[in-house]
């Protein structure tokens, strides 16, 4: 019984070392897209779409916010299967063959990929074993097998070990090589990094033929050189072709709204941005997650709306791991308590977002907010991917690169005198 | 040594059953959420269960006519115990229950008593079962949604219908006949999308593209005889503010109306009220069934035009006899004169009061933090003061009890987002009372609740649709 429990903390490292370097970004990815809060309404609106498995599973996502605790959690997970398959065979006298433990584990570490972020399946898995060991754990005696006695032989158990090494090596190598994990782990190394405004992980997760090749990739990308200033400088080595390369217009589809609420964001148009948020997260489980949440209340904190930055807060106070998090926007609201102008309840022009293109919407959100370098280096370079050099030249002459505290980029010099 | 032991015992159960006293005092009102300072509760109210921020611990004294009730104790939360609640509102109706509340914090260590409060008992009951729908607030995706109900005597929510019963599509006006939950009828948009009609508890579909291409059923309201349903048909759009508090503007492009004849399973329509030189909608039957209210605008340009768009609240003669609209329509409130934008005309049960929302434009007030109810005098024509009733934030959709004697109505006051229902008693000259929050079992689910409150119907009972019999409505 004791190597029973012994031999499968040997592969513990192995799991964790997998999950940790292999696939990092979707441990990050499974806190931000999970949501736990104890709360009636979770409860009552989860307990019967999910089950304890499900609520089970959305706690311990919280903890995948540190990816160490992570891919220890994942590791305990394939331990527990192990342990589980072999404690079946233990008491069904069927040790001699544990190799064939190796095959429900090895399938688990498989299926963990394959389940994306959704740790209720696996958590299912755990539980349905510990049940059905249970269950087998009082079954009778007679009703438990006992393995042949050749298959206690020695050169019989030489084949078991290499048998559970080959099972086991080849699911590693399954879950290594996915290719579709591989291709989400790149989205969700972007995400990861942009959310949390790190431009330089975004720019150094994806290269300029990732850029090229994946609309999603060159969007972070286009995004990233925005934020670093840089997006003049590269903008035309990355085979940019239109304008609607920088965002996602008129956009259903949940990876890209979470985009398009970075790049509203990044404009300092949070009603858009949260607009986008609330929209892709309710292709979700829960219909919102710990990264909306944690997103929005900080952008409600930039537009200085306390009360439902405070809203927010509360029902992260509901959750497991959020207690620092929490504290420091807090003070954030004591502070601007005291200092906060009310929000105007409406803007002095209207201008509706997603109504128009991209060239039509930024040159108006550009004539409402001249001063706004972001929104001018992207009506100017639209301008110029469409070959408009004549409107280039106009917001050009209205734009802040008037002034001497903002040297005119490479770029802009050879456009802005092309007419003269 | 026994007796000792047995001492002991006695002494810690003693002490720790006693209730402490505040040392400081203050004629302030408590700052307790919801706020129930001097309302007015129907006699079968649940337990205004509240609690104060800040508090470690909290004291209640709650009495009638100097007559200690209960003194309740609770850590940030008083929960009033709910058999005694029912007890006291049923033995002190008409009269004043007073709550003296003691609070302990980190800045009162010793405790601070504050000036005890009222609570009117009405002698008027509410109706028992509350109907609404929960959505997330705006934009144009939702996850789950559902239309609700809720024991208004206790904390009981349990659903009438969800989303998950017609392939996760929209759910949405509700309506009832005469508050029965036997006869009622609400729309499911989406996959087999379609308007479920319930006769007498049994649910069927009404196809209503099978009746018509050009029209489609939207904001409902039954004829009190139960033989009709106007319906307004509307081409609904939204748009997105970049900036600014309010950050959603929804509107119509197109709207008309039309009455859909139960008995004889087809539809009317009146060439005035579908054509594209105004737009029409929240059709509102009189409680004799004798005259239909509605919304009438011109149409304008949206969205750029929507600050120019604003609606009349006119009425209109209705015949139940043919099924026909009058030829006079009278104007009630009118946007030239008045500046603003009427929706959701509502009358009262005696047929006496028009309750409606006034915003500074468009048709979908919960969206303005400006719009407030508004109520007139139907005899007269004379408007009843309603500031009672409202914020600095979005009053919007309301309904009348079957006794006329209380509203609901959403609310966007606590947070300028989430809309939480409030009810306000009305007395028979029209004249409101202090509105207070839908009770909760806990007040924070308030906050920690990430749905709004939808088209708030009264009704006198449970509904009770069985799950299969509605799924089976979308195969």
């Amino acid at each position: 019984m004791k190597n029973q429990l012994k031999y499968p903390l040997l592969l513990f490292p192995a799991v964790f070392l997998l999950w940790y370097f292999v696939y990092p970004e979707h441990l990050g990815a499974i806190e931000a897209y999970g949501f736990f809060a104890c709360t009636p309404d979770y409860f009552s609106e989860h307990c019967s779409v999910s089950g304890i498995a499900g609520i089970a599973g959305d706690y311990l996502s919280q903890f995948y916010r540190w990816r160490e605790i992570g891919a220890g959690l994942q590791a305990l997970l394939f331990i527990l299967v192990l342990w589980g398959a072999d404690l079946l065979l233990y008491r069904m006298r069927l040790s001699a063959s544990g190799w064939v433990a190796m095959m429900p584990a090895s399938l688990f570490l498989w299926m963990q990929l394959r389940w994306g972020l959704d740790l209720a399946p696996a958590v299912a898995t755990v539980l349905v074993l510990y049940l059905s060991v249970g269950i087998v754990w009082f079954l009778p005696g007679k009703w438990r097998k006992r393995a042949p006695t050749f298959m206690q032989k020695g050169s019989i158990q030489g084949v078991i070990v290499v048998s559970s090494a080959i099972v086991l090596l080849t699911a590693a190598g399954l879950f290594v090589t996915d290719k579709n994990a591989g291709k989400k782990e790149k989205i969700y190394a972007a995400e990861n990094a942009a959310f949390v405004s790190d431009w330089n992980r975004v720019l150094s997760v994806i290269s300029p033929a990732q850029a090229k090749e994946d609309s999603l990739l060159l969007r972070y990308t286009l995004l990233a050189l925005s934020e670093k200033e840089m997006l003049t400088e590269h903008l035309f080595n990355l085979d940019v072709r239109e304008p609607e390369c920088f965002y996602f217009y008129r956009t259903a589809e949940p990876s890209t709204q979470y985009f398009n609420s970075l790049f509203y964001a990044g404009l300092n148009l949070y009603n858009e941005s949260i607009h986008q948020m609330f929209d892709a997260t309710t292709d979700l489980k829960h219909g919102i997650s710990f990264r909306a949440l944690r997103s929005v209340t900080d952008w409600f904190l930039k537009m200085g709306n306390l009360a439902l930055a405070e809203k927010y807060l509360t029902l992260l106070e509901r959750s497991s791991c959020h207690a620092g998090w929490i504290m420091k926007r807090k003070e954030q609201i004591r502070v601007l308590k005291q200092k906060t102008a009310p929000i105007p309840d409406r803007s002095h022009t209207d201008i509706f977002i997603g109504a128009y293109p991209f060239i039509p919407e930024m040159w108006r959100l550009q004539e409402d907010d001249p001063t706004n370098k972001k929104k001018t280096d992207y009506l100017l370079c639209a301008l110029l991917l469409k070959g408009d050099l004549e409107r280039f030249q106009e917001v050009f002459r209205r734009s802040v690169y008037l002034s001497p505290h903002y040297p005119v980029p490479k770029l802009y010099r050879q456009f802005a005198l092309l007419k003269d | 040594m026994r007796n000792y032991f047995c001492l002991l015992i006695l002494l810690t159960l003693t002490g720790s059953c006693s209730i402490p006293v505040a040392r400081e005092q203050t004629d302030a009102f408590p700052p307790v959420f919801p706020d129930y300072i001097s309302a007015w509760i129907p006699c079968n109210i649940a337990p205004l269960n509240f609690e104060v921020g800040g508090a470690s611990f909290i004291r209640a004294d709650i009495s009638v006519n100097e007559e200690l009730l209960a003194s309740l104790k609770g850590k940030r939360l008083i929960r009033i115990p709910e058999k005694k609640w029912k007890e006291w509102l049923a033995i002190h109706k008409g009269k004043e229950m007073t709550v003296e509340v003691s609070v302990w914090s980190d800045q009162y260590r010793e405790g601070i008593r504050y000036a005890p409060f009222t609570l009117t008992i009405s002698p008027y009951e509410i109706d028992n079962w509350l109907a609404y729908r929960l959505i997330e607030p705006g934009y144009e995706y939702w996850n789950r949604m559902g239309i609700y109900q809720r024991d208004l005597t206790s904390f009981t929510e349990k659903a009438i219908v969800t989303n998950e019963q017609n392939h996760r599509g929209c759910l949405n006006c509700h309506a009832f006949h005469k508050f029965s939950p036997d006869n009622m009828m609400f729309h499911a948009r989406g996959e087999k999308g379609t308007t479920v009609l319930v006769t007498e508890g049994t649910p069927r579909r009404l196809d209503f593209d099978k009746l018509t291409s050009e029209l489609r059923a939207t904001y409902p309201a039954w004829h009190p005889s139960g033989d009709y349903i106007a319906f307004s048909s509307n081409r609904t759009y939204q748009s997105f503010y970049h900036s600014g508090k309010m950050p959603v503007e929804v509107y119509d492009v197109a709207s008309d109306l039309f009455v859909y004849d139960l008995k004889h399973d087809q539809i009317l329509t009146d060439k005035r009220f579908i054509n594209p030189e105004a737009m029409e909608t929240f059709p509102s039957f009189s409680p004799d069934g004798s005259t239909l209210f509605f919304c009438t605008a011109e149409p304008m340009a949206m969205p750029m035009e929507n600050r120019r768009l604003k609606y009349a609240l006119c009425r209109v003669p209705f015949d139940a006899s043919t099924g026909r609209l009058g030829e006079v329509v009278d104007t009630l409130y009118n946007p030239q004169v008045e500046g603003g934008s009427a929706s959701f005309p509502r009358i009262s049960p005696d047929g006496n009061y028009l309750l409606f929302t006034e915003a500074a434009s468009a048709t979908f007030p919960v969206w303005h933090k400006e719009a407030d109810l508004k109520m007139i005098r139907i005899s007269d024509n004379k408007r009843i003061d309603t500031k009672t009733l409202n914020s600095e934030e979005a009053e919007s959709y309301h309904s009348w009890s079957s006794n006329g004697r209380w509203i609901v109505f959403g609310s966007r006051r606590i947070d300028g987002r989430y809309t939480r229902l409030y009810i306000a008693g009305i007395d028979e000259d029209g004249r409101a009372q202090k509105p207070f929050l839908l009770p909760q079992k806990d007040p924070r689910n308030n906050t920690t609740r990430l749905k709004s409150y939808n088209i708030p119907e009264f009704i006198c009972e449970e509904v009770r649709l069985g799950k299969k019999e509605i799924r089976d409505l979308f195969k």
